[in-house]
Order: C-alpha cells, then structure tokens, then sequence
C-alpha cells in the first residue's frame, strides 16, 4: 500500500503512552474524551474502504495489520464505541496509568480485530493479555495481586497454545501463517490447539475460571473494559477461524448453562455478571459451532448487544460498588431509595441481556437460537432456550431485587454512602442505555453492519414475540414463588479452579522442598568433592606447562592446587599484579610482533 | 424524585399489583397458545401445544435454581475463606 | 548442502581489536585511582573504540570475507590464529557493545557505593573483555581454550572482589567449577582430537566439522559429552553453581560477565564446539542433537523452577540466566536451521535483556541497599523508570512480542517442529509459563505491593543517572532488537549459510 494508512489501534497506544504527561486538570479531561473519539472515527474511516492494508515485512514474512472485511468491521467498531463509553465512564479516576492499561487494551483487541495473519494476532493477543491483568492490580487490594498472577499465568498459558498451534500450522501447511477459516471438518493437532488458545479467553470451560476470578476484582472502571474485550475478541478469532467447528455447539451449549448454575449460588454482584458472560458467550461459542450465515450473523449481533449491555450491567454494579464499597448481595439491599438512577440504568441491561422486547438482547440472541432451530438442532434451541430463563432469573431479577429491594442488609455506614454516581458514571451509563434500546427499536443500526446482508432475519414476529414473553413472564412469576430458596448466601463455590489454585500450591512445594534441596545437595556436594579432581588435574597436567599453556594460564593451575585455606593469600593483593603484569608482557609481545 | 415515589407507591399497594400481574400473566399465556396454534414459526410439533411456552418457562426457572442449590448444597459451596490458608 | 567458502582477509586488524581492552586495562591501571575520572574514561573509551572497530568489520563479514590472522605458530596444525566470521561477529559485537553500556553503568554502582580496589576492579574487566573478544576471534580450539582460561582467571578477582567469607567462599565456587572442567575434560579432548585429525582448526561452515568419518563414534560421543560439560560456562546442570555463586560479585560484573560475557563465552563456545568441532552432518548422523536437546531441557525447566524458590533478586536472575543459556544449546542441537537461527540470535537477545534485569537489580541495590524481592515491595512507586525496563526485559525473557525473545522462541519452536521432536515444544511452553511465574511477582509486588513495615511512601527517588541511562539504552535495545531483528539475523543468516 503506497497510501498512509493509521490503524485506529495506533492512535490508542499513543494517546497512551502521553497520558502521564497531561495531568494537568484543564487537558486531562478533553484528552481522555478526544483519545477513544479519534479512534472510533479512525475506525469509521478505515471502515469505509475494506481492503488490506499496513503490510509490514518482518524477518521472513510479511505482516498484515490491517484486514478490514465485513466481519473486522462490526467488531471494530463495537470496540472502539465501547472505549468511548467505558474512558468516559472512568474520567474521575485520577490515576493515568489505569486508563493507559485499558487503552493498551482496547488497541491489543482492535490490533487482533485487524490484523491478518496469526503472527501479528498472537502480537495483540499478549498485549491484550499483560494490558488488561493491570486492571486487576489497580484494586489494590491484598487479593488483587494473586488473583492478577493468576490471571496471567492461565492466559500465558492458552497464548502459548495459540503459539503452538500456528507453528505447527505454519510446518504443516508449508509455511501458511494467514490468519483464517480453517480446515474444521477433518481437524489436526494444530485446529485443537489453535481452538484451545482461543476458547480459552472465550472462558469456555473447563478453561473458565479465570472470568469470574478477575472480573469480580478488577477495578470498577477495569471490569466495565475487560467484561468487553477479552472473550469478544476471542469470538471474533473463532469466528474468523473456527465456523462450523461441530464440537463448539455442545461446549457452547454447556458453557450456557454452567454459567447459570454457578450464578445462582453467587453471593457478589459482579462475579454474578461474570458468570452470565460465560452463559453468554456460550451462545456465541454454539453459533460459531453451527457455523451458518444466519448463525455467524447471530453471533456477530450477540457479541455486538453483548458488549454494551454487559459493559452497562457492571457499571451500574460498578458504581454501587463505586459509592458503597460493596457488591456482595449479603451487604447490600433496599438501595432504590438511594440510587435510583443507577437502579434504572442496571434494569435496562438486565432487560437487555434478558432479550426483552424493544430490547437489544431481543434481536441479537434469537438470531442463534434460530439458527439451532433451522439447522435442526433441537437439543441446542431448547437448552439455549432454557438458559435464558436463567439469564433473566439472575441478571434482570436477582441482581436489581438483592440490591435495590430485598432484605436491607447493609450496614449503616454502607448506607449512608450510597448515591447515584458522579455525573460522568452516569452519564457513560446513559449513553449504554440508550445504544442498547436503540438496537432493540430501530433494526437497521446493527443489522446493517452483519457479515452475511443475505442471511435475513427478523425477529419481531407475532410467534417470536409470543414466545420470548411467555417464558419471560413465567419464569418472573418462578422467581417470585421460589424466592426464599434463593435467599443469597456469604459463600463461595468451588470450581474447576481447584485444580490449579491447589495444583499451584503441590508444585511450589514440590519446587521448595524437593528441587531446590537437591540442588542445594548437588551443589554441596561439588563443593567438596571437585576440590579433588581439581587438584589431581592440576597436578597432572603441569607438565604440560611446556605445551603451550602461557605462563598466565599455567601460573593459576598451579596457584589453585593450594586452594584449602591459601586462596586468601592469594587473592589478598597479588593477583591483581600478576595479571596486570602478565597483561603487559602480552601487550608488548604484541605490539612488537605486529611492528616487527 | 418521582422514580422513588412511584416505587413507593407501588410498593404499598403490593396486593393490587400482584393482581394485575397474574392477569398479564394469564393473558399471555393465552394470546401466546392462540398465536402458536396457526404459526409456520414453531419448530417442533409440540411448540403448538397449549401453553407450552409458558410451562417451559416456569419449569426452566424451577429446574434451574431447584438444581443449582442441590449442587452447590452438594459440597460445592464453601466458607469464603476457603483458598486463604 | 552446498556452501561458498568465504574469502580469507589476512589482515592485523584483529590484533588491534585485541589490542584495544588491553591498552584500555593499562590505562585503567596506570591512572589508578588518583584520577579516577581518567580511569574510568580510558574504559569508556576503550569500549568504545572496541565496539568501532568490531562494527567496522561488520559488513566486510556480511558480503562473504572472514578475516584471520596467525599470531604464533607452535606446532604443525598447534597455532595461535585469530579469525573473524559471522559467528564471532555476533559475540564480539554484543560483548564490546555492551561494554560500553557497562561501563558507564559501573562507574555509577562503584562511586555509588564508594567501593574499595575500583582499579583493580576496572583493570580486571578490561582484562575479562579483551578474554572474551579472544575466545570469539579464535580460529582454532587451542587458541579458544586459552582464552577461555584466561576469561575465568581475570574474573576470579571480580567474584570475589568484596573479599569477604561468603566472596571468598563464590570464589573458590567459581574456579573450582569452570577451572576442574576446563582441565578435566577440555584439556584431554583437544588433545584427543589433535592427535586424531592432526589440527585444531575450525572448518569454515557449521557442517563439516573437523573429525571426519572415519573417527570411531563412541569416541565423537565422548568428545561431545566432553565438549558440553568442559566448556561449564555454559552452564548447563549439574555444572551450574558456580554462576549462583558468582552473584556474590558487585551487580556490574554480574551484568556484564556473568550474563553477557562469561556466561556467553561458554554457550558461544559449545556452539562452536558443536557446529564446528562436529558439524551438523555428523551430530545428524550419530543422532547426538535430539537427546542433547532434551538433556539440556532439564536444565530450562528445572533452573526456572528453582529461580521461583529464590527471594535473593540476583539469584533468581542467575538462575534464570541458567535457564536461558540452555536455550542457546537446545537451539543448535536441534540441527535444523531455524533451531540454530533461534539459538543463536538469542545469545544477543538474552544478552541485551538479562544485562537489563542484572542492571536493574544493581540500580535498586544502589539505591536502596534491597537486595531481596520481598523487600521490595512498593518500590516500583519509588524507582519507575527502573522497574519499568525491568517489566519489559522481563517481557523479553517470556519472550512475548514484540520485544526480543519473541523472536527467539517463534525460531526456536519452528526449529523443534522441523527438527520433528515435539516434546522440545512442549519444554519451551512450560518454561515460559515458568519465566511469567518467576518474573511477574517482581513487577507486580514492586507496583502494587504494601511498603514494608516502617517505610513512609518517598517521591520519585532513582538511582544515579549513569546507571539509569545504560539500563534504560539495553532495555530500548532490547525492544529495538525484537521489531527489527536484523542487525544480528543478518549475521545468523550467514553462519548457516
């Protein structure tokens, strides 16, 4: 490409890089609105003309880092609109480095959106990766360390799957690093680790108990970033790479309703939410799994609502956790009084990511279901079917019922802090709400930026409508009757975490008590035994002295053979001067061999 | 504010509320039967039983949270300081 | 395989390069320490013209010349001859350029901590450099060995430079080690194999090598074993102590020496040992790489376990160095090119970030006197530019792009692939799992840790900028090394040929 062309990912990682800079009160503001703007109207502009661009060589290959095609741009610009509104939801925190790590972020899943090979997607993987972990540790809190490590070592290990697979691809296929659809009806070892790496930051399980983990400490402002981009972007990279993958429509299907279940044993809010991002990329996961057009635009729209809707419900817990410095449903209660906003907000969400008609939830996840139904996979229809009763169970009733009515379980000083956030949390908020009804009313605003334009669908039939409202209405009425059986509880779960929180614990015993005393053992053991051998050798080889071991060399062979206790005479100042002098005798040999 | 207030309102005429609700209730289920009974949307034949949706939305929720406690009864949860020692 | 055989340059220029640490020791001697600035400005200078003058030589090398040049001549196929090709210039370019950094960066730590003997200590430097630009201008395996000795005869005073019990006790580790098994296997096999070809010298490409068909193979394994664990620099278990050990010396000398200098010299000569003693067709055909490969495998993961039990920042760098040099081996031993592409390319890579880390680890100690992890807790708040090029050359030993070991480890696994052994693959992985689990708690405790007990949070507080500069340059470099790998890949292009 002869013309310039500015990945929006680069005006992120710029406007990053100069954010420490601009912590004077008058520029700080603008700056971090103008940043996330300039990239989502970068991402407009490189929208608008699909093609190639930003090939770069490097090594042996040629680097794509800007593909945009029909399914790079509804991705693209879902996550630069999310910028927007998670920065502006985060304007009052004062520490730069916060917003930098999430900007870094944010540029690593446009970079991976982007981009066309797996070389440069592995580069945005890991950026994404180590970018976001600092969300985590900007808690501050005692746990935040260990949980950020933790987080760390699980996503170092699935990039290091993804590596594993495109290298083994790149052998295989003779040298093809192109980042595509790739061979999933008869699939190798590579398909399977390339699809472990991925489903790994999907949180599919038995890989995802890293979400619920992270999500549930990270920062306020860091979760509203990080419930969006992670497991959206690894979406994507299934949808570019894995359609059709037969064996993602039960994991998809599973993973729907693990997420359900773990939700309703969860006391904190926010994990809840966590839990529901599982439920929900499961329905993403199965349409990639299905793999129709109809299916792979139902995913698209589904991470596409998903993302605002999701971004919105952790604001809205965000910002009790904000103001009251709880999420725990045993600490909270009876709040509508006190945030009444934030209480309207989180509902629209929660009617959102219940599929509600007239709202954004309504028009993107039938899509999938649909999609099972017409591929006449029933098990799949129903079961998604049956998991969203759940998601309305928990996210549009149990989170606003335990935190805003309910039992009023907070302590005094929880209540008197509680108010509706600052203006710009709320007003983040607001825009999230409007975007999400705004999808849900008027077709055309997401609709037109599906991969498939051909794959029609239309979701406000009197049948479909009829349908989603009695499941939702009786599934209201079940919460309402089994009420006392959901009372919450000061618990945690166990999950498939177990394995490696206490897996973690066996090795670093296993390293300390054994590996390290062995080595220790070897190296005392050396310690006394190699003076030996040194002293022989050193004995037997002086008449070799002749042979051509200089005098420097030589002189030292002889000097160790009194190591027991003489070693301290000769360090104590001599051998400084039998080197220097050595040293010179060389020097001159030299020079006047060179001038002889 | 207003928002507060209407849910006080509300809320001290529960009662009434509830009413109208199982009335909403009922008339969905019902318009839902009458709309599935001629619709070429179902899926499956038994979508095009009466009330199915409805019964499949109530047993979901049973299902989900009846299950769910039994498991996490099962051994699952545990004190919260669990991985602390 | 066909290769073009270099053009020879016999030219002296490699005596003057030789020349230069030399005249720079006398130099650093001569002022002593009535003028300290002179003394340490002969350093600076001489490691700059050093450096010159390698670069000068670069691209000579590059269009398909080898410089060399006999110094004596003692027996018939027994010379003292030097050489440069594409494989020295790698080392020699690294050692000298990184002198220059470490200089600088010394003179910071000494007068940082008003230490005793900095004479001596810059005179043995010099001294250990002008060892290291000899072991990589070698032409034949007497000429190496010589050098290789000397390099572990002038640093014997920087270890235990302190002159302590536990600097003595590093010590008396240090040469015990790396002089036993120089002496006990290095000795015999050159003399093995002088009088079974007759001649010392290094063929011109890596795969020929020198002993010929007609050497019975239980005798090429033996050489070979004797080869990986004579030349104990390299560091590969069980022969690894002495470079914990040697921690005990000032953090310059650990930078510089025990990461780049030292510690190179023994990977750089197995791999000449290797490439060129053997040659890829005959470790090919006796099947020597693979099981070496995974032998040394052992050393990656298991010293990057024991750097997880150590508190002692400098210990856990050195055990890390461990890991990392085996690296190098694995790569040459998997045969293929882009396996020897990997190892050797990351002699530099690991050179310019582990000289970060070590700089780091002396930049703090400067500062604060900390020398153990748990104790710096918070500190990040305090020293940022420090702790950051210490995150990001952390990045490069995990080796996620784009900083340099990326490169290593995408050549590296492609080589493992090529080379069909997949459980090498699976070592890589589990070592980079190990690096992250190593390396991510210093950075983290360091940013977000509590300050310990008794500690009030101090502004911005770095070490002197002579130290914060070099690291900072090395950690630029190392960046700059990973999005454009081909200053040095050039030059691993032209060793394979």
């Amino acid at each position: 490409m002869i013309d310039f062309w500015m990945h929006p990912a680069a005006i992120l990682i710029v406007g990053a890089l100069l954010l420490p800079f601009m912590q004077n009160p008058v520029v700080r503001r603008p700056f971090l609105i103008a940043i996330p703007v300039l990239t989502f109207l970068q991402v407009m502009v490189v929208n608008g003309a699909p093609g190639t661009y930003g090939v770069v060589s490097w090594m042996d290959w040629m680097l794509t880092f800007g593909r945009v095609d029909n399914l790079s741009i509804i991705f693209g610009f879902i996550m630069s609109l999310m910028c927007c509104v998670g920065t502006i939801y985060g304007l009052h925190v004062k520490n730069p480095y916060e917003h930098m790590a999430a900007w870094l972020y944010v540029a690593g899943s446009l970079g991976a959106i982007y981009c066309g090979d797996y070389l440069v997607l592995f580069l945005f993987w890991e950026l994404m990766a180590f970018s976001s972990v600092f969300l985590v540790w900007f808690r501050k809190r005692k746990e935040s360390q260990k949980i950020g490590y933790r987080y760390l070592l699980v996503h170092t290990a699935g990039g290091l799957f993804l590596l594993a697979g495109f290298v083994l691809r790149y052998h295989a296929t003779g040298g093809d690093y192109s980042f595509g659809q790739l061979d999933v009806d008869h699939p190798t070892l590579y398909t399977y680790l390339i699809a472990i790496g991925l489903i790994l930051n999907a949180a599919v399980p038995p890989f995802h108990s890293w979400l619920p983990d992270a999500y549930g400490e990270a920062t306020v402002t860091g979760s509203v970033f990080m419930c969006a981009f992670t497991t959206k972007t690894a979406i994507y990279a299934m949808a570019r790479s894995l359609a059709g993958f037969d064996i993602l429509i039960p994991m998809g299907v599973i993973m729907a309703l693990y997420g359900v279940v773990y939700a309703v044993l969860e006391n904190d809010a926010r994990r809840l939410l966590a839990w529901h991002i599982i439920s929900q990329v499961g329905y993403m996961v199965t349409g990639v799994g299905i793999g129709t057009a109809l299916a792979i635009n139902g995913t698209c729209a589904h991470a596409f609502a998903h993302i605002l809707y999701k971004g919105l419900l952790f604001m809205g817990t965000g910002s009790v956790l904000y103001m009251t410095g709880k999420s725990k449903f045993t600490e909270l209660g009876g709040l509508y009084k006190k945030m009444p906003w934030t209480f309207v907000f989180t509902m629209i969400g929660g009617l959102s990511i219940s599929a509600w008609p007239l709202f954004s939830g309504f028009v993107s996840k039938s899509m999938i279901v649909a999609a099972a139904f017409g591929d006449h996979i029933m098990w799949a229809g129903f079961l998604l079917t049956l998991a969203s009763a759940g998601t309305f169970l928990h996210t549009g009733l149990k989170v606003p019922y335990y935190i805003w009515f309910g039992k009023n379980n907070c302590s005094e000083e929880t209540w008197e802090k509680a108010q509706d956030p600052p203006l710009n949390m709320m007003f983040a908020m607001g825009i999230a709400s409007f975007l999400c009804l705004l999808i849900g009313v008027y077709l055309p605003f997401m609709y037109d930026m599906l991969p498939y334009q051909w794959a029609e669908y239309h979701p406000y039939t009197a049948y479909h409508l009829a349908e989603t409202l009695q499941i939702l209405c009786f599934t209201a009425l079940g919460f309402f009757l089994l009420l006392s059986k959901l009372t919450p509880e000061a618990k945690i779960s166990i999950d498939l975490d177990w394995f490696y929180r206490k897996g973690g614990d066996v090795f670093m015993w296993l390293d300390r008590v054994v590996f390290q005393t062995v080595d220790n053992w070897v190296g005392r053991i050396w310690d006394k035994v190699g003076i030996l051998p040194l002293m022989t050798i050193s004995k037997f080889w002086s008449w070799f002295d002749w042979h051509g071991i200089d005098g420097v060399v030589d002189g030292v062979a002889r000097g160790v053979r009194g190591l027991g206790g003489q070693v301290r005479r000769l360090q104590s100042g001599q051998i400084q001067y039998n080197i220097y002098f050595a040293a010179t005798v060389m020097a001159v040999a030299i020079i006047a061999y060179v001038f002889a | 504010m207003i928002l507060v207030q209407l849910i006080d309102y509300l809320r001290d005429r529960l009662k009434y509320v509830n009413r109208v609700c199982y009335v909403v209730l009922a008339a969905v289920a019902v318009w839902g039967s009458l709309v599935a009974y001629d619709s070429h949307h179902a899926h499956t034949a038994m979508e095009k039983w009466p009330f199915f949706w409805s019964i499949f939305g109530f047993l979901a929720c049973a299902i989900i949270i009846v299950l769910s406690k039994w498991y996490g009864h099962s051994g699952i949860m545990t004190r919260e300081d669990y991985y602390d020692d | 395989m066909e290769i073009t055989a270099p053009t020879i340059i016999n030219s002296s220029i490699l005596l003057w390069a030789l020349l230069i640490p030399l005249v720079g020791a006398l130099g650093v001697f001569s002022f002593g320490k009535d003028s300290p600035n002179f003394r340490e400005g002969s350093s600076v200078l001489a490691a700059i013209g050093l450096f010159l003058t390698i670069l000068s030589m670069k691209d000579t090398v590059l269009a398909g010349n080898m410089y060399q040049w006999q110094v004596f001549d003692i027996l018939p196929g027994l010379t003292l001859t030097l050489r440069a090709d594409a494989f020295s210039m790698i080392f020699a370019l690294i050692a000298s350029g990184l002198w220059i950094a470490a200089a600088f960066y010394s003179m910071g730590y000494m007068r940082g901590l008003n230490e005793h003997a900095q004479t001596r200590f810059n005179t043995c430097f010099a001294l250990a450099i002008f060892g290291a630009i000899g072991v990589a201008f070698s032409d034949n395996l007497f000429t190496m060995y010589l050098f290789y000795e000397f390099v572990s005869i002038s640093t014997y005073p920087l270890v235990a430079h302190h002159q302590d019990d536990e600097a003595y006790e590093g010590a008396k580790k240090y040469i015990v080690y790396l002089t036993t098994t120089a002496k006990g296997l290095l000795l015999p096999a050159m003399i093995l194999i002088y009088v079974l070809t007759g001649t010392l010298d290094f063929p011109t490409n890596i795969y020929e090598g020198m002993l010929g068909g007609d050497v019975q193979s239980w005798l090429v394994i033996m050489l070979f074993v004797f080869c990986l664990f004579g030349f104990a620099k390299n560091g590969v278990m069980p022969f690894h102590h002495w470079l914990p050990g040697a921690m005990v010396a000032p953090t310059p000398v650990s930078a510089l020496l025990h990461a780049v200098a030292v510690v190179k010299v023994g990977v750089f000569c197995t791999a000449r040992g290797f490439l060129y003693i053997f040659g890829v067709d005959l470790m090919t055909k006796l099947n020597l790489g693979i099981p070496t490969a995974y032998f040394v495998g052992f050393t990656i993961l298991m010293a990057s376990a024991i750097a997880l039990t150590k508190d002692n920042l400098k210990a856990r760098l050195a055990y890390s160095t461990v890991s990392q040099l085996s690296y190098i081996i694995l790569g040459v031993c998997l045969l293929t090119p882009n396996g020897i592409a990997g190892g050797l390319i990351h002699i530099a890579n690991h050179a310019f970030s582990k000289i970060t880390l070590f700089f780091c680890a002396g930049a703090i100690y400067v500062a604060t006197h900390k020398k153990y992890i748990s104790e710096m807790s918070g500190l990040g708040r305090t020293m940022p530019w420090t702790f950051g090029a210490f995150a990001v050359a952390s990045l490069s030993m995990i080796g996620a792009p784009p900083v340099a070991g990326f490169v290593t480890k995408w050549k590296l696994l492609v080589g493992t692939i090529e080379s069909g052994a997949l459980g090498i693959i699976l070592i890589l992985l589990a070592s980079t799992l190990l690096n992250v689990g190593y390396f991510a708690p210093v950075t983290y405790k360091a940013f977000f840790g509590k300050r310990p007990e008794g500690e009030v949070e101090t502004g911005v507080k770095e070490a002197p900028l002579s130290m914060v500069v070099p690291l900072c340059a090395a950690c630029a470099i190392s960046v700059y090394i990973g999005i454009n790998p081909d200053f040095f890949m050039d030059l691993v292009k032209a060793v394979i040929g």
